[in-house]
């Protein structure tokens, strides 16, 4: 009898600070206009908190009672199949997070989600197919394209094992995955149309805004931003990693240990790689940070996209490191 | 079986045309082409055609395997222990086996130089290419051999030339077809069904080599093919292709060559070999006919050993006295057959009717006979008998 098990990985990822800075600012924001608004956001919150504290079933009429009066609402919705997950109801979490890809089809979390319970089922193919439907909208998804990388691994397993015949040919694998526990709403503009979503009104402006940047640090960004292309083109390693900044954070909440050891591998992996840069626009963040947005074309033997990445760079003693790297 | 055949014709409908009629050895050629190129994507879209079309097709899931490893950016290790390593091996034989002769196929308008003259009455040699695990159907096409399939074919467990029971070997020779035993009447190991051949035949027989029950047959249903090599001497095919085989072999008529390897020349060098035999064949049967029994007796090689036992001193002795004591002998000879014979270097294998007339006897038979060429050029008849 011949089993195989694959490294198990199964982490929530830590709430982004930043994130949570930004909700607490739309919250805020809601608040000031709308009284009932608020109260309603302030249940998806404690229901979230529950969640988080093991009170699944208080958590869980919590957030119906939120639904039952705003039942379009999709990170109430998102954040319900997230509670059903833990409370074992597979049947239920996984209708939900169905619907929401019927209904949100350009938010990926659904369908990570989606297909992290499809795993658990040991149903890999409609995990894959889940994933790839993720990654369709949003190519740079971090935690789907890991799990994908699972899932393959457990749906090679299975093909080799029922090449050569053996019984357990899906059996003994269940891969767990990342399941995705916050909707990225605000980076991604999902706003169904007949819904409301807390992430519909605009952040207030401003107070004072940011000088604008200036030639000879543009240019000076322009060259970071090509010698970190050039290093993961070349494969370079230490010069890839120097073009990160101390402070740097992970977005998909890995530490950064565990980062740079992934990034180690994906980048040793393919036999070649070519990253080329356009459409650069840089922008100012605060007065030593700036945003680099541009079209990001990645090509090697094992795969290739085309992205919209941006790099935050802080300007540290002269020299320009990058603090955060996601994709539009 | 009903729903299955429902879900074949379903994927005939949803396939495009070009991949129905793709073979499923095509298809998995065709993903391999494709893997190799880094077209991960489109490779496993063939794969889950095929799949879903061939779910045993092991070699396919195998190569599957190696896709969804190659996707996942993972080093993933095939199962190992526990004996899995031989069916590892066995596919990668495969692969190898089937790679090589989709890469090296025979050269165009080339014959294999066996056939230096099959019946006129043959349309079809079946021709087994044991070292290339490989069967091609051959067709007379207005006197040009064309091949009009090839199929993957497993062989004995020990490989080839067969010379005992039990020895797992097949053998390696000419034979006939002795009937056609169907699916139902054969356990779940034969498949769709088998076709008997007649080993032992006579040169067999006369190298003492024993066994019975070697058959071309199918593999059972919960396999596609079986290994390279796996049976006890048969040859074995996928299902479909051994069913596809019957409208081409006739029992007791269709030639099955079992040969350790082919050699595919260009009909020219093949029609020169068939006549410098014919020329033989025709000078004995002229020195027969004008009673010179000693240029006739020329032809027997030293170790000639005749039908009914005498050596060859004992049957220069019997023809001499039978000759002399004829007025006139008159052979003719017709539809001749002759093939080199597979695994004997120098060694035709011939066949034909012969009408023998003279003063007090008068005999149409048909004769077999084994020619050697020897090492320096000269041609003698090692044995022969009247079929």
């Amino acid at each position: 009898m011949i089993a195989i098990y694959y490294a198990l990985r199964f982490f929530y990822p830590e709430v982004r600070v930043n994130r949570i800075r930004k909700h607490l600012l739309a919250t805020l924001f809601l608040s000031l206009c709308s009284p009932l608004l608020s109260a309603a956001v302030a249940e998806v919150e404690e229901a979230r908190a529950l969640l988080g504290s093991g009170q699944l079933d208080n958590a869980l009429s919590t957030i119906e009672s939120h639904l039952s009066g705003s039942p379009d609402d999709a990170e109430g919705r998102f954040l319900r199949g997230l509670i059903l997950v833990k409370l074992n109801k597979t049947a239920d979490a996984l209708k939900t997070f169905a619907e929401l890809t019927r209904d949100y089809p350009q938010l990926p979390e659904p369908y990570n989600n989606l297909a992290v319970i499809y795993a658990q089922q040991g149903d890999y193919e409609k995990a894959r197919d889940a994933l790839e439907a993720a990654l369709a909208t949003h190519p740079s998804y971090a935690t789907a394209h890991e799990n994908l990388g699972d899932i393959y691994a457990a749906l090679a397993g299975a093909a080799y094992n029922r090449a050569l015949s053996l019984d357990q040919a899906n059996q003994g694998i269940r891969t767990k995955l990342n399941l995705v526990s916050q909707l990225d709403t605000q980076d991604r503009n999902a706003v169904p149309r007949t819904a409301l979503a807390i992430s519909e009104p605009s952040l207030p402006p401003p107070v004072a805004p940011t000088p604008p940047t200036t030639k000879p640090e543009t240019d000076a960004v322009t060259s970071a931003v090509q010698a970190w292309a050039k290093a993961w083109s070349t494969r370079s390693l230490d010069a890839y990693f120097a073009a990160y900044d101390g402070d740097f954070k992970p977005e998909n909440g890995l530490a950064r240990g565990d980062w740079e050891s992934q990034r180690r591998e994906r980048i040793k992996k393919p036999q070649n790689i070519s990253v080329s840069v356009s459409n650069l626009a840089i922008t100012r963040v605060d007065g030593d940070r700036v945003q680099a947005q541009f079209r990001q074309k990645y090509t090697s033997d094992l795969l290739s996209n085309e992205i919209t990445k941006v790099l935050e760079l802080r300007n540290s003693g002269g020299t320009w490191k990058i603090v955060r790297e996601f994709a539009r | 079986m009903h729903i299955r055949a429902i879900c074949a014709c379903l994927l005939l409908l949803v396939a495009a045309p070009v991949t129905a009629a793709l073979t499923p050895e095509q298809q998995w050629l065709a993903a391999t082409e494709q893997f190799e190129q880094g077209q991960l994507r489109e490779a496993e879209r063939t794969l889950e055609r095929l799949l879903q079309q061939e779910p045993h097709f092991r070699l396919a899931r195998w190569l599957q395997g190696d896709l969804l490893a190659a996707r996942s950016g993972k080093k993933i290790k095939p199962p190992v222990g526990n004996g899995v390593e031989i069916k590892a091996q066995d596919l990668a034989d495969e692969a190898d086996l089937r790679l090589r002769q989709h890469r090296s196929p025979p050269a165009a308008g080339h014959v294999p130089d066996l056939l230096l003259q099959p019946a006129a009455s043959a349309k079809f040699v079946a021709l087994v290419d044991l070292s290339a695990a490989r069967l091609h159907v051959l067709e007379n096409k207005g006197g040009q051999w064309q091949r009009v399939r090839s199929y993957f074919a497993g062989i004995g467990r020990k490989g080839f030339g067969k010379q005992s029971q039990g020895d797992l070997r097949t053998p390696v020779g000419i034979y006939r077809i002795t009937g056609f035993t169907p699916d139902d009447e054969l356990p779940e190991l034969y498949g769709a069904g088998s076709l008997p051949l007649d080993y032992p035949n006579a040169w067999d027989r006369s190298k003492k080599r024993t066994g019975s029950g070697i058959w071309l047959h199918g593999v059972p249903r919960e396999t596609y093919v079986r290994a390279p090599r796996s049976s006890e001497g048969c040859v074995t095919l996928a299902n479909e292709e051994f069913l596809s085989l019957k409208p081409f072999l006739t029992p007791g008529r269709t030639p099955v060559i079992l040969s350790e390897k082919v050699n595919w020349v260009a009909p020219a060098a093949l029609e020169a070999s068939r006549k410098e035999f014919l020329a033989q064949l025709e000078a004995w049967r002229q020195a027969w006919s004008s009673k010179n029994t000693a240029r006739y007796l020329d032809y027997y090689a030293p170790g000639f050993v005749s039908e009914d036992g005498m050596n060859r001193a004992q049957f220069a002795a019997f023809k001499q006295r039978v000759n002399a004591g004829k007025q006139f002998i008159k052979v003719s000879v017709a539809e001749i057959e002759a093939y080199r014979y597979p695994g004997e270097p120098g060694l035709v294998m011939t066949s034909f009717k012969q009408d023998y007339r003279s003063d007090n006897l008068a005999k149409v038979s048909r004769k077999q006979q084994f020619w050697r060429r020897g090492g320096d050029g000269r041609w003698s008849i090692v044995s022969e008998e009247t079929l």
